[in-house]
């Protein structure tokens, strides 16, 4: 029997078995895809930081030891994939004679690589002119010595000479030739400016053989390491030490993979927070919409419940047959929401990633609980005799006093709470998340994240407390109304549901806010990410030769079509103190032409106010704050750096310090240089041009079409080798993966509270309808009240949404300062992505109200006789 | 002659509930309609009204669907809006102006005994006065054919015959045709012409 009423009461009622189905589903789907998310994370970020290290260790034989037995030792390290042996020795320099002279360098480096390497080691390597195996000039030291494939360069000390085959990049010669156990965060060791790679024949040869450094580059396994970052990184420590162990002195471990899985660790801790901060209140309102669904059949439960009271069945086996109708509704709302996950997982999150079914089961469990405490909590208020009859729990109206939180006055509470802790936030500089470099040690501050937690309560509050406030005015008494619109009694009926009409416009308000603010937030991201690799890149288009090449670029090298503006750029390098920095000659007037400039590169200054102020300055330098830090510099002090002359020494130029710098366009992060390229040409005699920046609207074209001077290289900004590991690195994958869940699932719930709502207040409203077209009311009259109703209920829900979206969006913009590189200057507002969010509201609202009023103004037998 | 049903079957879902029936109403006929419970009274009430298509035979209306009111036995008010609102709303839907309807309205109150009871919503109301609140915006409208059913069903007796009164009065006043459905034998005594639902006969 008991089965039989379940199946038949499903079937009596199917368009309300459906929408309760699917309001479960998208609850389950949601909740089983961000838990997805949030497990897979990890793993992507393990595996997305071990995939950019180009050798995992740089495990290094000490001086004396035996490299055979670090060799022998190495070979029992777990996970291992593969080793090369690597040796390198500095040289005094190398020397190359051509028909334009003799050219000499400083100090170099010798080093021997096996034949595989390239394809052990992929990324270490990248060819650019000639073989990429034999004997091998880097790039800069071909220029140094202007030799090419075929020339002929000799190893000073050794006196031996070799043939170049070719000239190769070496893109991570920081961390190849790193000094292995220098103690963490004693910062980077500068790439040598000269290096020959040579076959391990012929190293023997050309190097003296006393100073030889050994090492092997390892691999390992990624994909068995843990999933969390920080594990990892734990766990491949543990590694290490257990390896120089296993050879008490023999070796030092350069532990690269260690390195990079640290930084992720960040990543992880952001990504953390961006579920928080983008993915909960989306759930959350997920859920509050399935409820509210679901809840569609709370009227015809309490008629239920009355028949088979009235049939003598007990209190306790009518609970249990409405909470097992319930329990179906949430099954079959699992079964389609898992469906759903699955989709969304492949649309969203590309078709690699799995669903996981710890997750998919409690998103099941979550929806079919959802819709027990949904339907059986009215019954439950039934049976315990708070509204004993039928008739009085379908007449009962709604009241309109002010819920007792607003009356409390805890938005006006929460919203204050929340600004003061913006405040504390950002006198505190947004750090939130905390993680030192070397210490296997992260911290967040969580309560940072106060400010936008506090302010999504505190804005629905407020949303509901001015949307009851603005219906609760009495309208006049029109003085005619010959169509029979009565706009007055349409008034005066939201006035009397205003707390309804709040409360549907407050859950869309909040819809729509979790929508905008993370399409606000990824659109900055993405914003941020296209100025980063433009900064990398230099512009939409570069064209670039070695610091201090002789080879000058000229403006007529970019005069093709499309392009919109040149700019020439004087890469030097110049010593401040004992560090060689990058130092950067621009027009400053006219540098904005072509450089990303953001204000944000400029501490406690527009950017351009301080170029302004750097061309008013001849002599004047824009410094990073390291350098300013370190040497103890300050605006206006006088600073002598060494920049090589036209006779080729170095020479002590004086300048005036007139600001500081963060960011310049392909400058490197920690220190570099910016002055007037006038002022450098005057006082070296050198007016080489290094770099050429060009603007345009079609980089890949413009690039295309340059025909730069040999040893010259044409970067522009869509070449995928650009493609920047975002320095905060929050994977912008993972980024795209939650935005894409969070967007498509808001605007679902967008679209839905704006319907749904509607719909549950036609149908609370049925009777009513009915009533009217008894008196004679027509189709059109009818529907008016809900059509007052739903406008209601929309300008107050979008303005609402409006506004609680640009304000959580910029307070998580502020909050997540970490994430973005660089700081973004103002927020992306994704224009297209905003209207049609409105725009599905509104037509979702539309299509609901005419819906529900062609269905609940319906007049039958049936309805007329509930009367 | 205003209404001429002829032949009026209906059934729901294969069960009949009127079969053949056949009735003729004038102007100003004060009908009671009698019968068992089940027997067909509210059917036959809104086949008169037009809100139910017959599944066989025809209702002939002189009258515009305007000219014709259903009072339900449930009072049917609208929940958001006030006693006065209510009793005036029929006229707002015809397009009267808000004054006089809501003039007209509050008359019709007042005849019906509700004296002080305007700005009460229908939740603040006895089942009683939300009955002839309900039919005060009935009368408000000044119907040709009133089809009311069980008017009297929740008020006790002396109101009860009040409200059959002003029904009467309102009639003789406007020559409106009126349908009284009730189970009380005292107030179908009060009403001229008597129609029973017997079977298949309405006499």
């Amino acid at each position: 029997m008991t089965l039989r009423y379940v199946l038949q009461s499903l079937r009596r009622r199917p368009q309300e078995t459906f929408a309760a189905a699917i309001a479960v589903a998208l609850t389950v789907a949601f909740l089983a895809s961000l838990g997805s998310f949030v497990s897979q994370t990890g793993s992507t970020l393990t595996l997305r930081a071990a995939g950019r290290v180009p050798v995992d260790w740089q495990v290094q034989v000490t001086p004396g030891s035996d490299p055979a037995t670090a060799q022998q030792a190495l070979r029992q390290v777990p996970g291992l994939v593969g080793f090369r042996p690597v040796d390198y020795a500095k040289v005094a320099g190398l020397q190359s004679t051509s028909a334009a002279g003799t050219r000499t360098t400083g100090a170099a480096y010798i080093v021997s690589l096996p034949a595989d390497y390239a394809s052990f080691a992929p990324s270490q390597i990248r060819p650019l002119v000639g073989a990429s195996t034999g004997i091998v000039l880097q790039q800069q030291t071909a220029s140094s010595l202007a030799a090419a494939p075929g020339a002929t360069v000799t190893v000073l000390g050794s006196g031996r000479s070799v043939k170049v085959d070719g000239v190769v990049d070496l893109p991570n010669a920081g961390s190849f030739f790193q000094v292995v156990g220098a103690p963490a965060g004693s910062g980077a060791n500068a790439p040598p400016d000269n290096v020959v790679l040579v076959p391990p024949a012929q190293f023997a040869a050309l190097v003296p053989s006393g100073n030889v450094i050994h090492q092997f580059h390892v691999r390992f396994q990624h994909d068995t390491l843990p999933s969390d970052p920080a594990k990892a990184a734990d766990a491949i420590t543990q590694r290490a030490n257990h390896y120089v162990a296993s050879v008490p002195g023999g070796a030092l471990v350069g532990d690269n993979l260690n390195v990079s899985l640290s930084a992720a660790r960040e990543d992880a801790l952001y990504a953390r927070l961006l579920v928080l901060l983008l993915g909960l209140p989306g759930l959350a309102l997920s859920c509050v919409v399935t409820a509210l669904v679901v809840s569609l059949r709370n009227d015809r439960q309490r008629r239920d419940l009355a028949l088979l009271r009235l049939r003598g069945v007990t209190p306790r086996r009518a609970a249990t047959l409405l909470g097992l109708t319930a329990a179906l509704d949430g099954a079959l709302g699992a079964v389609v929401g898992a469906g759903g996950a699955l989709l969304a997982n492949k649309l969203a999150l590309g078709s690699g990633a799995q669903l996981s079914s710890t997750w998919l089961v409690v998103g099941a469990v979550t929806g079919i609980v959802l819709a027990l405490l949904t339907e059986l909590a009215p019954v439950v208020r039934l049976l315990r005799g708070e509204a004993p009859t039928v008739s009085d729990g379908a007449t009962q109206l709604s009241g309109t006093r002010t819920p007792l939180v607003l009356r409390l006055g805890l938005d006006v509470a929460l919203l204050a709470a929340s600004g003061l802790s913006f405040w504390l936030t950002s006198r505190g500089g947004y750090q939130v998340v905390v993680v030192p470099e070397g210490v296997p040690v992260a911290a967040v501050n969580y309560a940072a994240l106060l400010a936008p937690a506090l302010a999504w309560p505190g804005m629905a509050l407020l949303i509901w407390r001015l949307t009851a406030l603005t219906l609760n005015r009495r309208g006049r008494l029109p003085s005619t109304d010959a169509n029979g619109t009565m706009a007055d009694l349409r008034r005066a009926v939201v006035r009397r549901r205003r707390r309804l009409v709040a409360r549907g416009a407050t859950g869309l308000a909040v819809a729509v806010a979790v929508t905008l603010s993370a399409a606000v937030f990824t659109a900055t991201y993405d914003q941020q990410a296209r100025v980063d690799t433009a900064l990398t890149v230099g512009s939409d288009v570069a064209v670039t030769v070695a610091p201090d090449s002789a080879t000058s670029l000229s403006p007529s090298l970019a005069n093709v079509a499309a392009v919109k503006a040149v700019e020439q750029v004087s890469h030097r390098l110049a010593y401040v103190g004992p560090d060689l920095q990058d130092l950067y000659g621009i027009d400053p007037a006219t540098i904005g032409r072509a450089a990303p400039l953001q204000d944000a590169f400029t501490p406690g200054s527009s950017v351009h106010a301080l170029l302004a102020k750097l061309a008013r300055t001849p002599d004047g330098a824009l410094l990073s704050q390291e350098t300013l830090h370190d040497y103890q510099l300050h605006t206006g002090d006088l600073v002598r750096l060494r920049l090589k002359n036209s006779s080729g020494q170095y020479k002590a130029v004086p300048f005036h310090v007139v600001g500081v710098v963060t960011e310049f366009a392909t400058a490197p992060r920690d220190s570099f240089v910016l002055a007037n390229r006038s002022y450098l040409t005057t006082t070296t005699g050198l007016s080489a041009v290094q770099t050429l920046l060009v603007r345009t609207d079609s980089p890949k074209q413009v690039a295309a079409r340059i025909h730069a001077p040999v040893g010259a290289l044409v970067n522009d900004i869509t070449a995928p080798r650009v493609a920047v590991p975002s320095a905060s690195g929050l994977a912008a994958g993972s980024l795209a993966g939650l935005a894409s869940l969070t967007l498509a699932f808001g605007l679902l719930l967008a679209a839905a509270s704006a319907g749904l709502v509607l719909i549950v207040g036609a149908a609370q409203r049925r009777r009513s309808l009915v009533a009217l077209a008894v008196l004679g009311a027509t189709t059109k009259q009818r529907a008016g009240f809900l059509w007052t109703e739903a406008r209601a209920i929309v300008i107050a829900g979008l303005i609402g949404g409006l506004l609680t979206g640009a304000l959580i969006s910029s307070q998580l913009i502020k909050v997540l300062n970490g994430i973005f590189d660089p700081a973004p200057q103002h927020p992306a507002i994704p224009w297209i992505f905003v209207v049609t969010v409105l725009a599905t509201v509104v037509l979702a609202a539309a299509v609901a109200t005419t819906a529900s009023s062609r269905w609940a103004g319906r007049v039958d037998a049936t309805r007329l006789r509930d009367l | 002659m205003i209404l001429r049903a002829h032949d009026l079957s209906i059934s729901f879902s294969g069960r009949v509930i009127l079969n053949n029936f056949n009735l003729q109403l004038a102007d100003g006929d004060q009908c009671a309609l009698t019968g068992r419970s089940g027997s067909g009274k509210t059917t036959l009430l809104l086949l008169l009204a037009g809100l139910l298509d017959p599944t066989s035979g025809t209702v002939d209306l002189q009258l515009t669907p305007r000219d014709v009111v259903y009072v339900p036995q449930a009072p049917s008010l609208v929940p958001e809006l006030s006693a006065l609102q209510n009793a005036s709303l029929g006229l707002r839907i015809r397009g009267v102006d808000p004054a006089e309807a809501q003039d007209r309205g509050r008359d019709q109150l007042r005849a019906l005994g509700l004296t002080d009871a305007d700005e009460a919503l229908p939740a603040e109301l006895s089942g009683g006065m939300q009955q002839r609140v309900a039919l005060a915006r009935a009368l408000a409208i000044s119907p040709r054919l009133l089809l009311a059913d069980e008017p009297t069903g929740a008020l006790d007796q002396t109101t009860g015959s009040r409200v059959i009164d002003v029904l009467q009065e309102h009639a003789a006043r406007t020559l409106a045709t009126v349908i009284v459905a009730t189970h009380d034998p005292d107030v179908a005594a009060r009403l001229p012409r008597q129609l029973v639902i017997d079977k298949e006969l309405v006499r």
